[in-house]
């Protein structure tokens, strides 16, 4: 009974504004949007608010999608509406709320936020009051009065607010409320507001045993009658029905109540008409019929509360699910972002590792060439200036000079260091290069034979490592020259895989190996092109060395 | 004799002796110049005032200094000059005794001679310029082998697998049947002994079991 004067209370204010948006919205949308506003609020089939109810959710994630809050607040109360229509408050609640959150980030005065927010809070207020949440209802309606500007709006509010009062039995506070809508309606001259005030502020008065409360009960159904508002009157002989029944008056209360069937047959409507003959049956003394109309009371009041119960319990586990989606779809972009992040991590180090490696190569490079350059240079030098001054002053002197002599060999050990470290010919076939540097050192005494150099591709070498094989088997040699007393050496190439292996062995007195310092320079230079060297010798036993490159 | 000789040394006191060699071969014309762009320029000149050159001896290696030179080396100026004028005669005279760089020069660009600077290195300059004159190459007794094919030190696969059967305790005799049946040549007894004795030589081995030891040793087979 209560719920059906929220209803018809609170559609007033909601369509009216409800509407005002939706023609804007209509101005820049298609038919589409009207097609499916018309099922949502004029449903026709039963297939008709799902269909709607789609749409407007669609409708609101685009819009959310494309950052126009405005529009999407439009459809969430678009969609709160029809979830009220259907009963689910708490979806509905849920609904507004969201709205209501989306409209906190505007702080403009626009009169279509300021409308927005009002309908919303109205909304929420009520839905409050249908789930017996009076304080939150209450709160809602002062937060829309105090948006609100317009005197209908405000009244509107004013008379919802009252009634909440008056549900929870607050009929002081009700009255004083209702008292305040009524003023305000006399001052707006609107008939069907100010007969609906006055309705309901006479029924409270009637609880109050206030001496106004019949006037203003007749007064509003005069109006009413006046204007012809028949289901208006249907409210006021009810409310008639109820002050007498109050006052056990019931030969008039039941006439009242008669009246209001009456009224309620010519609206048509199956609710006002059960509404009043249940309103008659009060007055039916037969045991059965009250027996009855307990027990159907009290089961709608279980049913409801029943209903709201699941509702709740639905309407939670749905969020419950919507929530724990969301935290997992968060969840999942969180990793990707982790994921994308680690991996760019993994992608910046392993650059940075190569881009050592290949900076550290080209910089060792880079000094093996310094080296090399040095060597040649200073090779030069002592060629040019050294050995050419040398011989410039042999020339100078007498044939049997013995000075002569100890020039020649001066001159000759200079021209050695030159050559030892002079230009190598890395142009020309690198065979013959070693080949003839190995054949420098074949004399009477000491034989030198080479296996396996012609197998070994030489070209496919890079000129640092030419360089540094020249080197080795130059200091190798000269090392066997000047220390080993070796009547024949052998150096045999191999082949194995990508690697040369390169294999010194002489016949002579070898060495022990630990008293060997001027091979350090052999080591380094192996060292400096990563290849490998294993010097093996023992008194008496030859020299062998083994080089991989 | 040549009538007009190019001298390019960056040591003037070195062309002194030089000068005296090829005055002493009764050669009048002769010019010198420290730098091997110098020489190149020379010599064009003289091809144009058809007066030529007929011979240049040249140092291989030159000092460098402020004056930025087309051709740096010797070398270069051999290349150039035998390119473009073939007919002219070049000896190069340089301490540079490695074997390959005189094959190198006496092969790829038709070198007529090359000296070494040593103590005998100007009585050895008047042969190579006598030589020269009678379009005979000359080169100094010291790097003389670089031109003899000799130059290899390689031991052939033949000797190794010679060795191999010797070490395995074949006779000549058998090592020469064995080669005829693995198709191996030469294989005729005769062949077989002279390679053994070359083998002998090359080795410094005083007999057979000498050079098995020495070739084990060497770790050839």
């Amino acid at each position: 009974m209560k719920l059906a004067t929220i209803t018809f209370l609170f559609f007033y204010s909601f369509f009216s504004s409800i509407y005002a948006t939706n023609e804007r919205v209509q101005e820049q949308n298609t038919d589409s949007l009207r097609y499916y506003y018309n099922l949502a609020n004029y449903p026709k089939t039963s297939s008709d608010l799902p269909k709607a109810y789609k749409f407007y959710i669609n409708l609101k994630n685009e819009n959310l999608r494309k950052k126009d809050t405005l529009q999407a607040v439009q459809n969430f109360r678009q969609i709160a509406i029809m979830q009220n229509n259907w009963g689910d408050y708490y979806a509905s609640e849920s609904s507004a709320v969201e709205a209501l959150k989306l409209l906190d980030n505007f702080h403009l005065n626009d009169s279509t936020i300021t409308e927005a927010k009002l309908g919303l809070y109205n909304q929420v207020g009520r839905i409050s009051h249908a789930l017996l949440k009076y304080d939150s209802a209450i709160d809602y309606f002062n937060k829309g009065l105090e948006v609100a500007s317009s005197q209908e709006d405000i009244n509107i509010i004013i008379n919802n607010k009252a009634l909440v009062y008056r549900d929870q039995g607050n009929y002081k506070q009700a009255e004083l409320e209702f008292t305040k809508a009524y003023k305000n309606s006399l001052k707006l001259n609107d008939s069907v507001t100010t007969s609906r005030v006055l309705n309901n502020l006479g029924l409270v008065r009637s609880k109050l045993n206030h001496p106004m409360a019949l006037d203003n009960l007749l007064e509003a159904l005069n109006i009413r009658l006046k204007y012809n508002d028949v289901s208006g009157s249907y409210s006021s002989y009810k409310n008639l029905s109820i002050y007498y029944s109050d006052r056990d008056n019931n030969i008039k209360a039941l006439s009242y109540a008669n009246l209001a069937l009456t009224a309620a047959r010519k609206t048509n409507q199956a609710s006002y008409m059960e509404d009043a003959l249940s309103l008659i049956l009060n007055f039916y003394k037969d045991e059965n019929v009250i027996l009855y109309k307990k027990l159907k009371d009290s089961l709608e009041i279980a049913k409801q509360i029943q209903e709201n119960k699941s509702a709740l319990l639905k309407y939670n586990v749905e969020e419950e699910q919507r929530k724990y989606q969301e935290s997992e779809l968060q969840k999942e972009v969180a990793q990707r972002k982790t994921l994308f992040a680690q991996g760019l991590l993994g992608f910046i180090v392993l650059f940075a590792t190569f881009l050592y490696f290949i900076l550290r190569s080209r910089h060792k490079k880079e000094r093996l060439q310094q080296v090399y350059n040095t060597e040649t240079r200073i090779s030069k030098k002592v060629h040019d200036e050294v050995a050419n001054d040398v011989y410039q002053v042999m020339t100078k002197l007498p044939d049997n000079s013995d000075i002569l002599d100890d020039l020649e060999h001066i001159y000759s050990k200079t021209r050695d260091i030159s050559k030892d470290n002079s230009l190598i010919e890395l142009n020309s076939s690198f065979e013959e290069t070693i080949n003839e540097l190995l054949y420098t050192y074949k004399n009477e005494s000491v034989g030198v034979i080479t296996k396996g150099i012609k197998i070994v591709n030489w070209n496919a070498l890079s000129n640092i490592k030419k360089v540094t094989i020249y080197r080795v088997l130059q200091e190798l040699m000269t090392n066997m020259k000047k220390h080993s007393q070796a009547s024949i050496v052998a150096i045999s190439f191999s082949k194995n895989k990508n690697k040369i292996h390169i294999n010194y062995k002489d016949n002579g007195i070898g060495c022990d190996l630990k008293k060997q310092v001027g091979l350090q320079n052999v080591e380094n230079r192996i060292a400096s092109i990563n290849a490998t060297i294993i010097f093996d010798s023992e008194p008496n036993k030859g020299f062998n060395v083994k080089i991989v490159v | 004799m040549f009538k007009k000789v190019l001298i390019a040394d960056d040591l003037g006191s070195i062309n002194q002796g030089v000068i005296s060699v090829l005055t002493n071969l009764n050669i009048k014309k002769i010019e010198q110049v420290q730098y091997c762009d110098d020489a190149y320029l020379k010599i064009k000149k003289g091809v144009l005032e058809d007066l030529p050159f007929k011979l240049l001896i040249t140092d291989l290696s030159f000092k460098q200094d402020h004056r930025e030179q087309t051709y740096k080396s010797g070398e270069d100026l051999i290349a150039i000059l035998k390119k473009e004028h073939p007919e002219l005669k070049i000896i190069a005279y340089s301490i540079d005794d490695r074997l390959l760089k005189v094959k190198t020069l006496m092969e790829s660009y038709s070198l007529n001679a090359y000296v070494c600077k040593g103590r005998r290195g100007l009585i050895e300059l008047g042969q190579a310029i006598k030589s020269t004159y009678e379009n005979q190459k000359y080169v100094s007794p010291q790097v003389s082998h670089a031109l003899s094919n000799r130059v290899n030190l390689e031991i052939s696969d033949y000797d190794i697998k010679l060795v191999k059967q010797l070490s395995e305790g074949l006779s000549q005799e058998e090592i020469s049947n064995f080669f005829k049946v693995k198709d191996i040549t030469p294989n005729s007894l005769s062949s077989i002994e002279k390679r053994l004795n070359n083998l002998k030589t090359q080795f410094k081995a005083n007999n057979a079991i000498h050079l098995v030891a020495k070739v084990k040793d060497l770790g050839l087979i």
